[in-house]
């Protein structure tokens, strides 16, 4: 992992410039969709030739804002047939399977495109994914956006965009998830949570339905900034640097399949399927290095309790990104359970995951680790990541499901809810201590002697210990999710 | 003489002062809270409001609830009406007046419980999953019952108090004791679900619920404290701004171009009297921000609800509204709004619609809020 120590300088700067900034905030702050952040966060954003996302991002503070933004590409396809896909799908015939051709297997990618934002104070901004946003200080002020014709096609709108272009996602069709991170001028990690956004996922037109005008949007989730970030590149998700990701998550949707619960007296749409909801969700893991450009894995307890009181769980692994139909999963559909409403709890397991050495180890990148000797020569064992939601229901009726159809399926989309699993009335998911992930630590001073990242067998108290054989290396005790960003002054594009 | 660098360190720090942020604001629409609000409650010929309700504890939760019915009625016939025009009786017109009418209920949850039911249509009896008693798989719902909402068209909010299924008030608690925490159990949902009759489509505009949650104190008394000095404060205050996002009404929305956006918002204020039946009136000030930095300002009173087409906020033209992209230029704006004698909770729906071929589709989201509201709110039930 490439570190790099600040001069201390620039640190006490920044540490000054963010208490100022933070003045008379409060002590605790939760990962939240609700309030604006230094980093955001959409977990699902699709641009895949059935349907687009509008992003909007919003400067909520009264001086110019700068992010450093990443796409990441995480679409799954079927190796020959090209279908889209959810590796983690089980279920024979369930809409993330692969058509049964030999050697047809889903295959999943994480690719990074990163790119820079520059908002005005109060400033509000939007850009479609697809095409992506091109600076025009000519167009006309009437709310309307003009194509630029090419491949891909990019798009202009009425507005400030002083970055110059926004580019359209990498290598569409695109599935995956987008991040930006509050920075300063010269790129360093700014926490003065000025940051907040929307998706909005549109169903684009077919030949069959000319005029399909479904949407579903959700709030950007939003990381609080506490405190500079100590390390250069590497943001500390652990309540002291930057808000900590949610012990659990959970979401409240239809059952699997479940009818639509009511139907006004004069509508007949449903006479003849019931008008059944099924439910995608999407998960994202809170670490992620962009630096190394590797994504996170993360074994998730997705456990689901239904009106019955009635509970079962499944436990998958995830590479990076994931985005399943609950069809995927091996769970009773409600025409078995007669259930109409579930809640689904996911829970982040695992002891731990090699975020350095030999993440190959088992054949798998990030693979799973007791402690560092699992993952090889050099090797870190780090806490097992936080996990972030966001729900989409998806409502048909007889007119959509016709064939052909003859109105599109209903989409509505919403945030999940953070959990407080372990009943200590902080929703922030405590970290766990280097060299002994079994024991939870809130500070530094709760685990015992901590090893260094790079230097691995030297054992520490602080990071002048480990700076003194590497500049680039630092302390590990307490461990919790962290982000390893992509650093540079930003950049504007002519 | 000074060094650069200590000169650029007084600069930052004057600077960090002058653009020093508040607090962040206490109400959550993502987590387990203790009051719950749904600031948009509708049922109509074709609209109905599937609303959630989740109990995020492993111990059965209670809730008690109050529906808002904020339709405005004729001075004349006490028929409901949008405005004046339809308060028309024997050649003479009427005042449209905003009206406020409550009902409560209770709903009990068992452990880890999602609930749901049709605002339309209620839910009690043997449409409980778990009602007890013979034939019943599954016990602890029996006393819920959530009647119909009392009118159609009904436009109106729901709140519901995590609250003793016995007392109907909230538990008397300190977080300080260990044995006696304070609870954050609830969670909630709703779907204003559209039915359109001509082309068979259902449109659902999901939202969460805006939830309170404890300031880890309460007497259990029928007086919510939410906000104000800590040694009073039993939930924790509303914010001082709510921030929403929107397309500006009439922007051409720039995935599907034959389409144009239009938002409707909807504000509660945060103080209530059920006791009393009072309405709480409160000033919305809104900040209008376009693309270009530009700054626009208008101001509306929240009389127990509002909910209107943001360019029919401040004016009955919606092109010359700020809220228009006729008058604002640009697709997407932010608008701050600060509820002024009183906190203000609210939510939005964004549409993208296609007038000549009356198709429409409707999103629901939460609004973003900042800093906490100094002066403490007040609810207060029977």
């Amino acid at each position: 992992m490439r570190v790099q120590k600040r001069s201390p300088w620039l640190t006490g700067l920044g540490v000054v410039l963010t208490a100022m900034a933070l003045w008379g905030a409060q002590a605790r702050a939760e990962v939240s969709s609700d309030k604006p952040g230094s980093v955001v966060m959409w977990p699902k954003v699709i641009a895949d030739g059935t349907r687009d996302t509008l992003i909007t991002l919003t400067n909520t503070l009264n001086f110019t804002a700068y992010a450093h933004c990443e796409y990441v590409q995480a679409l799954g396809l079927c190796s020959i047939t090209g279908d889209f896909c959810d590796p983690q799908a089980t279920v024979d015939g369930s809409p993330g399977i692969c058509p049964a051709v030999a050697g047809n297997v889903c295959v999943d990618q994480w690719q990074t495109a990163n790119f820079d934002v520059v908002l005005t104070r109060q400033q509000p901004t939007i850009w479609r994914v697809s095409t992506g946003r091109i600076y025009d200080p000519f167009l006309l002020t009437d709310g309307v956006c003009q194509d630029i014709p090419g491949v891909p096609l990019r798009q202009s709108c009425p507005g400030l965009f002083l970055i110059g272009q926004v580019p359209p996602a990498p290598d569409q069709p695109f599935r995956g998830e987008l991040r930006c991170f509050q920075v300063a001028s010269d790129g360093t990690p700014l926490p003065a949570n000025g940051l907040k956004g929307e998706a909005v996922i549109e169903t684009l037109p077919t030949t069959d339905l000319p005029v399909n005008t479904q949407i579903s949007k959700y709030n950007s989730i939003n990381v609080e900034g506490l405190d500079a970030p100590s390390i250069d590149g590497i943001l500390r998700l652990n309540d002291i640097e930057y808000s900590a990701c949610p012990e659990a998550v959970e979401v409240t949707h239809y059952a699997q399949g479940a009818n639509v619960l009511d139907t006004p007296a004069g509508f007949t749409g449903c006479s003849g399927t019931g008008c059944p909801v099924n439910t995608e969700i999407t998960l994202i893991p809170c670490r992620a290095d962009f630096t190394n450009e590797v994504g996170a894995r993360f074994a998730t307890d997705i456990r689901y309790t239904n009106e019955f009181e009635q509970t079962l769980s499944v436990e998958p692994t995830f590479d990076c990104w994931a985005n399943f139909d609950l069809r995927d999963l091996p769970f009773a559909p409600a025409s078995l359970s007669g259930t109409t409403f579930q809640r689904t709890r996911l829970i982040p397991t695992g002891s731990g995951n090699c975020i350095s050495g030999d993440t190959s180890l088992n054949g798998e990148e990030n693979g799973p680790c007791a402690d560092d000797a699992d993952c090889g020569t050099g090797g870190v064992c780090g806490p097992v990541t936080g996990i972030l939601a966001v729900v989409e229901e998806f409502y048909s009726s007889d007119a959509s499901l016709a064939v052909p159809p003859t109105a599109p399926t209903g989409t509505a989309a919403s945030n999940g809810y953070s959990v407080d699993f372990n009943r200590d009335n902080n929703l922030g998911r405590p970290g766990h201590c280097r060299g002994d992930l079994t024991e939870e630590c809130t500070t530094d001073a709760d685990c015992g002697t901590g090893l260094c990242r790079i230097n691995t067998t030297v054992s520490c108290m602080s990071d002048a210990t480990c700076a003194a054989l590497d500049p680039t290396d630092f302390c590990d005790r307490c461990m919790n999710d962290e982000i390893a960003t992509e650093s540079g002054p930003i950049v504007i594009v002519q | 003489m000074l060094s650069m660098k200590k000169v650029l360190l007084g600069v930052a720090a004057l600077t960090g002062l002058v653009l020093s942020a508040p607090a962040q604001a206490e109400t959550f629409s993502d987590t387990g809270a203790a009051v719950l609000v749904w600031p948009t409650i509708i049922v109509s010929e074709d609209y109905d409001t599937i609303v959630t309700m989740t109990n995020q504890a492993a111990v059965p939760s209670a809730a008690h609830c109050f529906y808002v019915n904020a339709n405005n009625r004729c001075s004349n016939t006490g028929e409901v009406c949008e405005d004046s025009s339809e308060c028309e009786d024997g050649g003479f017109f009427g005042a449209c007046l905003p009206g406020w009418i409550e009902i409560n209920f209770d709903v009990l949850l068992t452990r880890d419980q999602p609930l749901g039911w049709s605002a339309a249509d209620g839910l009690s009896g043997s449409g409980l999953p778990c009602p007890g008693g013979i034939g019943s798989i599954c016990s602890g719902n029996g006393g819920t019952r959530v009647p119909p909402v009392g009118e159609v068209p009904f436009v109106g909010e729901l709140k519901c108090i995590q609250s003793d299924p016995i007392t109907r008030l909230p538990f008397p608690c300190n977080d300080a004791n260990p044995l006696n925490r304070c609870r954050n159990d609830l969670e909630g949902g709703a779907t204003i679900t559209g039915f359109n009759p001509n082309n068979g489509e259902i449109d659902p505009e999901r939202y969460n619920a805006v939830g309170l949650r404890s300031a880890g104190q309460n007497n259990g008394d029928s007086l919510l404290v939410i906000g104000g000095p800590p040694a009073q404060a039993e939930y924790q205050p509303c914010s001082e701004v709510l921030v929403f996002n929107h397309m500006f009404d009439g922007a051409v929305d720039p995935v599907n171009p034959d389409n144009e956006f239009a938002s409707t918002l909807s504000l509660v204020p945060c103080t209530e009297n059920f006791l009393t039946q009072s309405v709480p009136r409160v000033t919305a000030q809104f900040l209008v921000y376009n693309e270009f930095e530009q700054r626009f300002s208008t101001s509306r009173l929240v009389n127990c609800l509002l909910t209107s087409d943001i360019s029919n906020i401040d004016t009955t033209q919606s092109d010359r509204s700020i809220f228009s992209a006729a008058v604002a230029g640009t697709v997407a704006g932010q608008t701050r709004i600060t509820g002024v004698g009183g906190g203000l909770i609210g939510n939005a729906v964004l549409f993208t619609f296609n007038d000549s071929l009356l198709a429409a589709s409707g999103a629901g989201y939460n609004l973003n809020q900042f800093a906490d509201r100094v002066d403490p709110d007040f609810i207060s039930i029977p």
